[in-house]
């Protein structure tokens, strides 16, 4: 390490020049600047956040997609002062310390010899940490909500093989290639897959899950909104993973049950199924 | 003897017998034997395999390896074990003419452990990779323009993805620390030399041994496993899966020798005075990603062996039907694959460093915290790895942890910007062509970093994975942020490396081709990503083409951007104008040594007495100041060769 | 001036060298050695009380790669018997002779028209065995029964499977739509005996095509090397896969 008295020495030069906490007047002109830029930067990267991702996104078919959604918005808004921290004093200095020299090939003289600042180091790293506190709380609290044993459930069994998609309806004896789902029922995907690792994905339902052979992986989701929705294979399985590829329908609970029963389902097979919470049986849409 | 009448070591006449086998070995040696002994392995492994199970599988995997090891020893790389072993190791003369002397522009084309020689040839080898890679990009790009393309069939696609992601990651381990570790690192130390100069020039020839497997893997089927080759899909692919478990094999074996000698140097053979803080900044990360390399890399030999095994002898480390599983795989793997982007990325960050320092005109900012971030990025990435296998349905109950390690990551990153932008933060700002690049960077790297803190929220992976917008974000970081530290690594040290300065002009049209191309190219990608579309296929449908379009413009852009840059460096190598020992007036030992640099680096021995960052600082006098000893006079020759 | 021209040079010359990679990948793409086939027309048909264009589609499913087919008369030619008594007239089934690996051919590329009634004939030679998953062994999308051997079945037996056609549509066009049908062993005392001479076994069935577009098929029923059943011929592109052309 240099020694103390080399310290104390850049210490005193630094000081005299960089009285930017003591209050010198001198930069505050630049942090107004730069706060003005920064400003600048934050909005447009909040506007974004708030305006961009719907438009880009597919449609919202279940919780897990709005919490999809919410994270994708908050973490944009909040990254946006950060990012537009960093990008505001690089633009800043392009404009303000930039030197430009007679001699092309002569450096400009010596800027300010700053090797550190403890309360901007010490701010810095509070600003990160804080954020990171909140990304993970908030990351932990959706997680934990999803996790949640729910009262109603159905479960389906999800069967990837390369490269098709067939899902059955346990006890019902339903198999089919349209994953048929019924509104604002909490539905708990049994996956596995027949030969090597599928990723099954329903795009609109915000969640997925990877299918591996010989071992069944779970994942639940709640559709909250009718409709037909992707399922895409989201791990690279071979020679058709790019046609490997289906579709679903959120429909309402007695038009799932008539489903069922046309695909061959007997009435109390279709009870036995649905039968998991009361007020699904009695069949409110 | 003064130091103007020392004689130049590099002017020493050697005897005729000097270098033993060395004098005939080079590069064509080292084909001919590799391809002797692949044809050797091949023919009598299929004679012997005649009729039985293991047929194809272990054929391909005997000739590569025979591949390997014959081109091997063709160039030298065992002969010094040999020598040793036989109590007839090398004599001075030998060392001299191992290190090159005598040869001219012969030594490059052979094992030469100078390690200017070598950080040379590094980056030759670097640039032919980023155009086997790019080409293979290229290929990609093109056949996403239309939603079904049928010029490339899916076999061909995910064989040339696959292809492209493996030699891209090669080549942006080796790119910054190829290049800059072994050539500059050692200088700005005050060494003469690496620790392990054989060693060194062993690294490099491996690595060229390394890439023909995964070449020819597109002649026996190519591989539709991606870079990652998952297993059980691994298991199962064409025989072009051993061929690249081989290259793996092979690469990770130079990879983790080159990190050993990066450490061993900096730690045993800094010059006096050189102390651990006053390390520059590059040398500092130059050593956190060696030893990260060197921690991580064996778990990718180890997946990648066991993969060799299943195939190859049937063992079932990855099959389930007989007990094996494939998340096994996808741990080793990533246990490597995680530490590894930070072996890209820290090298970049910290040539990215030196150059903000110089042209600010500014010292490092927080020199201590940004030693400390490195360390902690380093520290940290060893245990995220599993972020990578959120939906993977492997140990759920983990989600929250690994969430918390990854976003943990966020703060040493942020302190890597603290560092950068404090530095510039003041400064005189000096607008030549190697602080584009750090300007860029701040700009790629926040989009990159933040992207990926999307990806670290379990829930939000959940719809993320697996789709463009991963591919967007590790391109951005990647290539908008280590690549871009390897181009002002490039810029920057040119005079050293060419003894002339990398033209501004065409650079700086280069530059704006590279920066504008990153942004549009994947600017588009996350738009896909966001639509859903999944990543690595080759037909989409039909809603996801304008976002490919976009992604595809952008990327003839940023080849272009990339091909002009080539042919700069190219150009300005032969015709660019002639550079002084110190073009940017820095403070770092390399520049105060003459260019082009001598032998043993330097023409005296280099004493230490102050850190190289005293811009704006009057100059701190030594207490006592040291004579000036010649190099090669004195027991300063311990330790060297 | 000079740097500029260089710099332009250069990268014509790498647009070339992308140009020349890109051709040679693109010539690796395999095409069947009979070319894409077309459904030959046959009226109309009657389907849900609507009057749609009907077409035949033959598919054959071999044993082996290796031999020749007549063109006109879709006969069998074995290579040994071809290297005596010549080719004309007749294609190999594929380009790559793999005398293990079973194949659709002489062509694994169809044409047929957009929402038409599709009646596919299809001669089987291969042996099998039980499927991985019994879905495959029922056919779905059709119209009407499935008939294999001129019996109407349910599905075909699951110790006797050999292949399956599944056709799913072009990913976001006709969402839903796949046709699978299932096809039994040449012999179904012995699942495991195949050969391309000799009876085969018939399937038939009839399918509504979807909208234009570009439709993969595959064979659902794992018979190639290593884990699942789905390496080699399964994922060499042109022997168990191909495209179905919708105009």
């Amino acid at each position: 390490m240099s020694t103390s008295h080399e310290d104390q020495k850049r210490e005193e030069i630094s000081e005299q020049i960089d009285p930017f906490f003591k209050g010198g007047p001198i930069y505050r002109r630049p942090i107004f600047k730069i706060g003005v830029i920064w400003a600048i930067f934050t909005i447009i990267g909040i506007l974004i956040a708030l305006l961009l991702p719907q438009h880009i996104m597919p449609t919202n078919q279940s919780h897990e997609f709005s919490d999809v959604m919410n994270t994708v918005v908050l973490f944009s808004i909040l990254a946006a002062p950060v990012a537009a921290v960093v990008w505001a004093i690089a633009a800043y200095s392009l404009v303000a310390w930039r030197k430009r020299m007679p001699d092309y090939n002569e450096p400009p003289p010596d800027g300010a010899p700053l090797r550190g600042n403890t309360v901007a180091i010490s701010a810095w790293l509070g600003v990160s940490v804080f954020l990171v506190i909140v990304l993970l709380v908030w990351g932990m609290t959706v997680l934990g909500s999803q996790n949640q044993a729910q009262a109603n459930t159905i479960r389906v069994n999800v069967t990837g093989q390369q490269w098709l998609w067939n899902f059955s309806y346990p006890g019902t004896g339903v198999s089919s290639n349209v994953l048929e789902l019924p509104e604002n029922t909490t539905v708990i995907f049994q996956v596995t897959s027949q030969d090597v690792t599928h990723g099954f994905w329903p795009v609109e339902l915000g969640t997925q899950i990877d299918a591996n052979p010989g071992f069944i992986t779970y994942i639940q989701a709640t559709p909250d909104k009718l409709g037909r929705f992707d399922v895409r294979c989201s791990q690279l399985c071979g020679l058709y993973h790019s046609y490997m590829y289906t579709h679903g329908e959120v429909v309402t609970p007695s038009q799932f049950k008539s489903w069922l029963r046309s695909q061959g389902a007997s009435s109390s097979s279709v009870n036995g199924f649905t039968s998991i919470n009361k007020t699904f049986a009695e069949g409110k849409n | 003897m003064t130091i103007a009448e020392a004689p130049l070591l590099e002017d020493t006449k050697l005897g005729p017998k000097a270098g033993g086998l060395y004098r005939h070995q080079n590069f064509g040696t080292g084909l001919a034997t590799g391809i002797i002994l692949g044809f050797i392995a091949w023919a009598l492994s299929d004679w012997l395999l005649q009729g039985s199970n293991w047929g194809s599988d272990m054929v391909v995997t005997v000739t590569c390896v025979g591949w390997v090891i014959g081109f091997n020893a063709g160039i030298g790389t065992f002969n010094a074990i040999f020598r040793w072993t036989a109590g007839r190791d090398e004599t001075r003369e030998d060392q001299l003419y191992g290190a090159g002397v005598g040869q001219g522009w012969k030594r490059y084309f052979k094992y030469c452990t100078d390690h200017k020689v070598v950080g040379t040839q590094y980056l030759v080898l670097v640039m032919v990779l980023f155009g086997v890679g790019g080409t293979l990009a290229m290929m990609i790009r093109t056949q996403l323009l239309t939603p079904h393309n049928q010029w490339l069939s899916m076999q061909t696609y995910n064989a040339i993805l696959s292809i492209h992601g493996m030699v891209m990651i090669i080549a942006t381990i080796i790119m910054v620390s190829g290049p800059f570790a072994n050539f500059i690192m050692p200088i700005m130390i005050g060494a003469k030399d690496m620790a392990f100069p054989r060693l060194n020039a062993m690294s490099f020839w491996v690595v060229v041994s390394a890439v023909p497997p995964i070449l020819g893997s597109f002649f026996v089927g190519g591989i539709d496993s991606g870079w990652t080759t998952y297993a059980p899909l691994s298991v199962q692919t064409s025989p072009g899966q051993d061929m690249f478990s081989v290259t793996i094999i092979t690469f990770v074996v130079s990879v983790t020798v080159a990190g050993i000698n990066t450490l061993v140097t900096v730690i045993t053979m800094r010059a006096p005075g050189m102390t651990m803080g006053r390390l520059p900044i590059f040398v500092w990360a130059s050593i956190v990603a060696g030893t990260l390399g060197l921690y991580a890399m064996p778990a990718f030999l180890m997946a990648q062996s066991a993969l060799l095994t299943d195939r190859v002898v049937g063992t079932s480390f990855y099959a389930p039907a007989t007990g094996g599983a494939g998340w096994l795989y996808e741990n080793c793997f990533w246990i490597m694959g995680h530490p590894e982007v930070y072996v890209i990325l820290i090298p970049g960050v910290g040539a990215l460093v030196e150059i903000a320092s110089t042209f600010a005109r500014k010292p490092v900012f927080a020199y201590k915290a940004m030693v400390a971030g490195m360390l902690g990025i380093a520290g940290l990435a060893i245990m995220v790895w599993a972020h990578h296998m959120f939906t993977t349905g492997w140990a759920p109950n983990l989600a929250n942890p690994w969430m918390l390690t990854t976003e943990l990551i966020s703060i040493p990153t942020g302190i890597v910007f603290l560092c950068l932008v404090g530095t510039i933060w003041r400064g005189s700002i000096w607008t030549r062509l190697p602080m584009y690049w750090v300007y860029l960077f701040l700009w790629n790297f926040i989009i990159g970093g933040v992207t990926g803190i999307y990806l670290s929220d379990v829930p939000a992976d959940q719809y993320f994975h697996g789709d463009m917008f991963v591919t967007a974000h590790f391109h951005f970081t990647l290539l908008g942020g280590a690549m871009i530290g390897a181009a002002g690594a490039v810029c920057y040290w040119f005079p050293k490396l060419s003894t002339r300065i990398f033209d501004e002009r065409l650079g700086k049209v280069a530059f704006w081709f590279i920066a504008i191309g990153i942004q549009v190219t994947y600017y588009g990608q996350f738009w896909e990503g966001f639509e859903g579309m999944p990543r690595r296929i080759g037909n989409y449908a039909t809603l996801f083409q304008p976002a490919n379009q976009m992604s595809t413009i952008g990327a003839y852009i940023l080849m272009a951007g990339w091909i002009i840059f080539g042919y700069t460096l190219v150009h300005s190598w032969m015709h660019g104008e002639r550079a002084s020992a110190n073009p940017w007036h820095a403070k770092t030992l390399e520049w105060h040594t003459p260019t082009p640099v001598p032998l043993e680096n330097f023409l005296v021995d280099p004493v230490v007495t102050s850190d190289p960052y005293g811009y704006g600082e009057p100059e701190v006098a030594p207490t006592k100041e040291p004579e000036p000893v010649p190099v090669g006079t004195q027991s300063s020759e311990e330790g060297a060769h | 001036m000079k740097r500029a021209i260089g710099a332009v040079l250069t990268l014509v010359v790498a647009l070339a060298i992308l140009v020349g990679v890109g051709v040679g990948f693109g010539a690796q793409r395999y095409q069947a050695t009979a070319g894409t086939q077309a459904a030959t027309p046959d009226g109309t048909a009657v389907v849900n009380g609507q009057t749609v264009p009907h077409v035949i589609l033959h598919l054959t499913s071999w044993n082996s790669s290796c031999g020749y087919v007549n063109t006109t008369t879709g006969a069998y030619r074995d290579p040994t018997v071809a290297a005596r008594q010549g080719t004309t007239g007749y294609v190999p089934i594929h380009h790559s002779c793999n005398a293990t690996w079973p194949a659709f051919g002489p062509s694994n590329d169809y044409s047929i028209p957009a929402h038409a009634l599709v009646t596919v004939k299809w001669d089987q030679y291969d042996s099998g065995g039980s499927p991985n998953n019994n879905y495959f062994a029922y056919p779905h999308g059709i119209v009407g029964q499935e008939l294999v051997n001129g019996k109407p079945v349910d599905h075909v037996p699951f110790g006797a499977m050999a292949h399956s056609f599944t056709l799913r549509s072009e990913p976001g066009v006709d969402p839903g739509y796949l046709v699978s049908v299932a096809s039994e062993v040449q012999d179904p005392k012995d699942p495991s005996a195949g050969a391309n001479s000799g009876a085969p076994s018939t399937v038939q069935f009839s399918f509504m095509s979807g909208s234009k577009g570009l439709y993969a098929w595959n064979c659902e029923f794992p018979c190639g090397a290593s884990i699942g059943g789905f390496g080699g011929v399964m994922s060499a592109y042109g022997f168990m896969s191909g495209y179905v052309h919708v105009n």
